[in-house]
């Protein structure tokens, strides 16, 4: 497996995950707050907050806006982290790495690229529709991986990319999400909080797809503890950060020169297995999810060093007489998380 | 409103699929299932199945980049739903033909490179190789196996007034174009299923596994399965679709230069466990790129020390460096006499009667009878620096008088071959339009030719421009049995 080859794979996957856990995120968020009471602080600046661009957005649109939002995380291409961003940059991973994925990846996002090309900004009736359909999109992606790609050097980076992204969406609707619902809930009054609690958790779970494993798992009514603790160490549940790190580490075994990333990956591991994640804190939480953020984006960067050709472009370019180009990797494969965690 | 074969205007010049009988037109026998399937479609149907075939254009994301002074476009590839046919018995003469030609080309280099036989015994001018752009000196004194240079050659075929198939051009260095013929049938057939059931069409699809094929048998190492690389310039380049398109469909890695290192002499590819030897290289960049040692220094595309480890025969070329000393234009006029040279045999397919500029004589008629004329410069490609001289302007015309004078050799002439047409859909109806046809041969241990080829057609009415890169578009193209 090319170096190059398998850079692009890695970040194809982070950015279908990204489109995906994005467009889900949005659509429980609009139905979230069509059912909280007039008045409640939470807000479109939340969906802001959990990809971490509030200074982006503020740049160029003036308030949090239903509006404003949602072009920004939907259909604004001059924002990196917004939904058709990353499914043009997926695209062009997949265009340039077709040679050794199934066949039918390429006809799937080339298919959704352009309906979303078509339809730039959906309306507000529209809106469901088009998440709906880059989410039906994404997982039809994942799927034809999943049941049609051979488990390869390149299903292993593939691998790679999807659970690094699962981890960090988690960890982000955990820590942005769930602080700010805390604190949001804080200042209304206690019997809308009791009122609206578990429909708020209930809201973090379907976020992440989680919602209907988490009835199967957990028997009590949904509460933050339950919520925290499944999303973080479940052994069974895929995008559970556990889990994820279990996928991790599986993929990382079957590459060679393995020792560095899994180093990494054990280290968070050891983190969350450590905690004692009864009755936690949400400063405490930040604190956790912040170390594990961390982290990951060590992780990240020892997988490029390790494996992909833009690391071993600038190694190598110093003792050669002809320094080779690569500026093409910055533009898709990767680099482009413009907000890195703050 | 349905198309009404009858009215069809096929009279001026030689059209694949309609003949003309006492001022009428009639489909010929190849092509009558396909034109009464047509004619039953009404305009309703007709721009239904038109619209599918843009729309799996636009999913299956067949695309072609244009260089604009605005920088590169990527555009959906033009394709015409009527496909051109071609019976049989007309193609087999055809294939014997460009299996002839290949094996002499590749004669010719290798013998050009090495004893240069053909010049010793005046057939072939001392001279026109001395100012040959595309003579490498570098290639001297090597011999490739199987005394192949050209592994890939397309050969652009057309057909005059009578029908009669001529060789208007080989390109032996990176011909383009296989990958389009592939999704062409694709294509069609999605839109016509019912066309493949009832008759017999050559299929093609198995371009990718001769290719394959002709790639692993020059591997310096004989193994089952070589390390086999297609070498693309990168994502920009107008061919990027279809040099992923083949290392896709052979299952080989698609690299660019930056991802190839050479290290004593061998070849190797920077994959994620180090380096892999590489074997053999499907470049599709020019020569002068493909190694800043040897050529052009600047060239970011190419790979440092890629031309000595091939000259010591330790990864192979496809095509060699060199080959395009024999496509050149000029050279090209030599080719029949090449193939009676080298094969002892008479051409199966005839060269367009050509004018060498270098001839005084011909010359002379040249620049008297320019404007009756098509003016060729030897080094050129794509339908680019080339005179159409009944439809160029008198201005135009003694420019390229000056450059002909001022450079013989550079310069050819052919008189203008009324290329036969063939339907395209148009708005509601079927309009006929000029084309060339190329086919792709396969050379190592065996010859393969592809049954049928691609072809181009031009979609402005009376153009004779194919180029997709001027305005050309594409057709499928059916061999029936």
């Amino acid at each position: 497996m090319l170096a190059r080859v398998a850079e692009r794979l890695y970040w194809m996957a982070r950015y279908v995950e990204r489109a995906e856990s994005l467009s889900r995120m949005l659509i429980v968020h609009t139905n979230m707050i069509l059912d909280l009471p007039k008045g409640s602080q939470l807000s479109w600046q939340t969906a802001i907050e959990i990809t971490g661009n509030e200074l982006d957005y503020l740049e160029r649109y003036d308030q949090f806006s239903e509006s404003g939002v949602m072009q920004y995380l939907i259909s604004d291409i001059d924002n990196q982290a917004s939904i058709a961003s990353n499914l043009r940059m997926a695209r062009e991973n997949i265009r340039t790495s077709r040679e050794v994925v199934p066949a039918d990846l390429w006809e799937i996002i080339n298919q959704l690229y352009l309906s979303i090309r078509q339809n730039q900004a959906p309306a507000r009736s529209d809106r469901y529709h088009y998440l709906q359909d880059v989410v039906n999109n994404c997982q039809r992606l994942t799927g034809v991986i999943d049941g049609c790609m051979s488990r390869n050097i390149g299903y292993q980076f593939i691998e790679l990319g999807r659970n690094i992204e699962r981890t960090d969406m988690t960890t982000r609707i955990i820590d942005t999400g769930v602080s700010r619902l805390l604190s949001d809930v804080g200042q209304l009054d206690t019997p809308i909080i009791e009122r609206y609690e578990s429909l708020l958790w209930m809201s973090v779970l379907q976020s992440l797809s989680a919602y209907q494993m988490y009835r199967l798992s957990v028997a009590d009514r949904v509460n933050s503890d339950d919520v925290i603790q499944f999303l973080l160490v479940d052994d069974n549940f895929p995008r559970s950060v556990l889990f994820c790190l279990y996928e991790l580490e599986r993929a990382i075994s079957g590459l060679s020169k393995n020792e560095d990333s899994l180093r990494t990956v054990v280290a968070i591991k050891r983190l969350i297995l450590n905690q004692d994640l009864e009755d936690v804190q949400s400063a405490y939480l930040h604190d956790l999810v912040d170390k594990i953020q961390a982290e990951l984006a060590q992780l990240g960067n020892t997988i490029s060093e390790t494996w992909f050709l833009s690391s071993i472009e600038q190694t190598q370019t110093q003792s050669e007489e002809y320094p080779v180009p690569g500026s093409y990797q910055s533009q898709t494969a990767g680099n482009s998380r413009q907000s890195q965690i703050t | 409103m349905q198309i009404d074969w009858s009215q069809y205007p096929s009279d001026r010049f030689y059209d694949e699929l309609i003949a003309q009988h006492n001022g009428q037109g009639m489909p010929r026998d190849s092509a009558q299932k396909l034109c009464r399937l047509l004619s039953s479609l009404d305009s309703k149907q007709l721009a239904e199945r038109k619209l599918a075939a843009e729309l799996a254009i636009k999913t299956l994301g067949i695309s072609f980049t244009v260089y604009t002074e605005a920088g590169n476009i990527d555009r959906d590839w033009p394709y015409d739903l009527i496909p051109r046919i071609i019976p049989y018995n007309d193609w087999h003469r055809i294939h014997i033909g460009l299996e002839q030609r290949l094996k002499a080309l590749n004669l010719f280099i290798t013998d050009i490179y090495n004893d240069q036989k053909i010049i010793k015994d005046k057939i072939f001018p001392a001279e026109i190789l001395a100012k040959s752009k595309n003579f490498r000196p570098e290639c001297q004194g090597i011999k490739p196996l199987f005394d192949t240079w050209a592994h890939i050659c397309g050969t652009d075929l057309i057909r005059d007034e009578a029908g009669q198939f001529f060789v208007l051009e080989d390109n032996l260095r990176v011909p383009s174009g296989v990958s389009y013929m592939m999704e062409n049938r694709k294509i069609t057939k999605r839109i016509f299923p019912e066309m493949f059931e009832d008759q017999d069409i050559l299929p093609i699809a198995d371009y990718p596994a001769h290719l394959f094929d002709t790639l692993a048998a020059i591997s310096p190492r004989p193994l089952d399965y070589p390390e086999i690389v297609v070498l693309t310039p990168g994502i920009y380049n107008s061919a990027y679709f279809e040099h992923s398109y083949l290392a896709q469909q052979m299952g080989v890695e698609l690299v660019e230069g930056s991802d190839l290192v050479v290290e004593n002499d061998f070849v190797y590819m920077r994959s994620v466990d180090g380096l892999t030897r590489v074997d053999v290289i499907y470049r599709r960049i020019d020569d002068l790129f493909l190694d800043p040692l040897a050529f052009n220094k600047d060239s970011l595309l190419g790979v440092p020390g890629l031309m000595r480890a091939w000259q010591k025969g330790n990864v192979a070329l496809a095509n060699a460096p060199g080959a395009g000393v024999a496509d050149d234009k000029v050279v090209y006029t030599f080719v029949p006499n090449m193939i009676r040279y080298y094969l002892n045999e008479e051409p199966v397919i005839e060269n367009v009667p050509s004018y060498l500029c270098m001839d005084p004589k011909q010359c002379e008629h040249v620049l008297s009878n320019i404007d009756k004329l098509v003016v060729k410069p030897a080094n050129e490609s794509g339908g680019y620096g080339m005179l159409i001289g009944p439809q160029a302007s008198k201005a135009e015309q003694d420019d390229f008088k000056a450059r002909i004078k001022a450079d013989p050799r550079n310069y050819m002439a052919q008189p203008l071959v009324s290329l036969s047409t063939a339907p395209i859909l148009t708005h509601d109806n079927a309009e006929p339009r000029h084309l060339d046809l190329r086919p792709f041969t396969l050379q190592a241990r065996e010859t393969k030719v592809t049954a049928g080829g691609l072809t181009r057609v031009a979609m402005q009415k009376g153009s004779f421009v194919v180029n997709s890169s001027q305005g050309g578009g594409s057709k499928d193209t059916w061999i029936v049995r």
